[in-house]
């Protein structure tokens, strides 16, 4: 496997890493690898370098990591769509270029959250995308979820007087991300999400990429405690007809940032997995 | 800016240039050292806009990742901050070539500063060097970190000592042979060449960074800025949030 730097648009170009296998077969197939909020294209604990290296040495399948407008080492653009418009833009941009510079006509997809809302917009709209992996993309509580959520708390009987306790304090529980790292606000930089769309938005946007016929991978972390079992996903969008095409994994002992070793193998490895299983044109190590 | 691979063909190292503002350039040039691990994560974007910072004020600047981190080839587990010693001096031939400069620096925030000075004492034609934060010993760092993962209150899953002796935080490894050799860097033993100046950034009070000043303050040219600002790098939190410490990237950017 070899790497080089892409730049990919003008007059204000993206920032990429090209992973190629050492003998580079003409292939019709590529991976994408979106940024994760503010951090740049390495990825939350190298877990994007990681992906797009094993991706490219075990299937050969060329893969991109690089950097959206403003963030990592790709210089902000004058724009003023809100950070997934002008990310889905973007994406369609990348595609274009490997289209025109390396006659890439299908791609994969991965993001872990703000990298997966954006590249599921993109697979919703854009027919070039064959292939989905989200990691903690939207998903909201279910009846099941919150029962179990719910119910475990009011069945631990140390819970309660904690909870009166806070109350009577007054307690708050820290809501922004600079009150939950104990930084401040001033100098600190998260992203800004916008606010979190209807589910019933995320449902016909999900029918679309199913619709497209793309194939999807959902992982999903610890992260949240209402997303706790694995078919989750599946319950919360019910109208959505996934048929076959859906694949999810529930990671519960993962930190959304994956900075656990065996959960890094776990993520690393069922991508992977999922990949080797869907028959990828061109790409015999595959299926 | 412009980002580029470097170094050995089979095993380039990422690094970006960015070039000195055409109008007041200095034909000065200065390397940036990044931290280590979950650090390097939170500080990239602070060191990218510090860069672009120096680079108006006429320096042309160097970023680059370590082997086996960020965009450089090869995995952690093969490397060792020995490796990173010679991956910085690679960096600075590579500003030296691009640029075509003679007068070359360093800054090195945390591990990078440590890094940095264990370079400035191999070479006599370092200029400068500017010490943010530094981690002033290895063998200090690594008991922060234990001491961390004693305390219990990060998460037992990522933060722990492995059977093998290999020490995980953060979502990154340091192996035994890594942390031997770490453990033997101690910033006021090296002996930085006279003629390079020292400039010490510091975003809060500790006994380390007295041991520093101590060390360094009858040197011609040492320089020390307390400037109060945020400094914890190594946390992890949902959201993926990083720290942008403006006085303290001021105060650096004002001192050149």
């Amino acid at each position: 496997m070899r790497e080089r730097v892409i730049r990919i648009g003008e007059p204000v170009p993206l920032a990429g890493i090209m992973s190629e296998p050492d003998q580079p077969a003409p292939a019709r197939t590529a991976m994408l690898l979106m940024n994760s909020g503010v951090m740049h294209r390495v990825g939350a604990c190298r877990l994007s370098v990681r992906i797009a290296r094993e991706v490219c040495g075990q299937l050969k399948i060329p893969t991109v990591r690089f950097d959206f407008s403003g963030v990592g080492d790709s210089e902000a653009r004058h724009q003023t769509a809100d950070f997934e418009a002008a990310g889905e833009r973007e994406v369609r941009e990348v595609m274009d270029y490997l289209a025109a510079t390396r006659g890439i006509t299908q791609f994969i997809l991965y993001g872990l959250c703000s990298g997966a809302h954006v590249a599921c917009r993109v697979a919703a709209v854009d027919p070039r995308v064959r292939y989905l992996i989200q990691i903690d993309g939207h998903c909201y509580a279910t009846w099941k979820s919150k029962l179990r959520h719910y119910g475990k708390r009011l069945l631990s009987p140390g819970r309660w007087p904690r909870a009166l306790a806070r109350l009577l304090r007054g307690d708050r529980r820290p809501r922004t991300g600079a009150e939950i790292a104990g930084v401040d606000p001033n100098f600190f930089e998260v992203p800004d999400f916008g606010l979190t769309p209807r589910r019933e938005e995320i449902a016909k946007r999900l029918q679309g990429v199913i619709s497209n016929g793309v194939a999807l991978y959902c992982i999903y972390t610890g992260n949240d405690p209402t997303y706790n079992y694995k078919n989750q996903f599946r319950d919360c969008y019910h109208e959505v007809d996934f048929g076959d095409r859906l694949t999810l994994s529930h990671v519960p002992d993962s930190s959304h940032i994956v900075p656990e070793p065996d959960s890094q193998i776990a993520v690393v490895t069922g991508i992977v997995d999922w990949l080797k299983s869907q028959n990828v044109p061109d790409h015999p190590e595959t299926a | 800016m412009d980002v580029l691979l470097f170094g050995e063909a089979q095993q380039p190292l990422l690094g970006v240039y960015h070039p000195a503002d055409a109008q007041r350039d200095l034909r000065r040039g200065i390397v940036f050292c990044y931290p280590f691990g979950q650090e390097y994560m939170r500080a990239h974007r602070a060191m990218r806009l510090l860069a672009d910072i120096v680079a108006r004020k006429g320096y042309h600047v160097f970023r680059f990742d370590y082997r086996g981190t960020g965009d450089s080839a090869g995995q952690l587990e093969a490397f060792s901050p020995n490796d990173w010693l010679d991956d910085i001096e690679a960096a600075a031939q590579e500003l030296r070539d691009i640029a075509g400069l003679q007068r070359i620096g360093l800054l090195g925030l945390r591990l990078g500063a440590l890094l940095a000075t264990e370079v400035a004492a191999r070479r006599a034609d370092i200029e400068q060097l500017l010490l943010w934060d530094p981690v002033v010993s290895g063998a200090e760092y690594l008991t922060e970190l234990h001491r961390e993962i004693d305390s219990k209150t990060g998460n037992p899953k990522s933060n722990f000592l492995a059977g093998n002796g290999d020490l995980h935080f953060n979502g990154f490894c340091l192996n035994r042979s890594f942390q031997a050799k770490l453990g033997a860097m101690d910033m006021v033993t090296p002996p930085v060449a006279p003629a390079t100046r020292v400039a010490q950034f510091v975003s809060h009070e500790s006994s380390e960074f007295d041991r520093i000043r101590a060390a360094f303050q009858e040197r011609d040219g040492y320089s020390y800025h307390l400037v109060a600002a945020p400094h914890d790098w190594n946390y992890v939190d949902h959201v993926g949030g990083i720290l942008l410490p403006q006085p303290i990237m001021t105060a650096i950017a004002n001192s050149l």
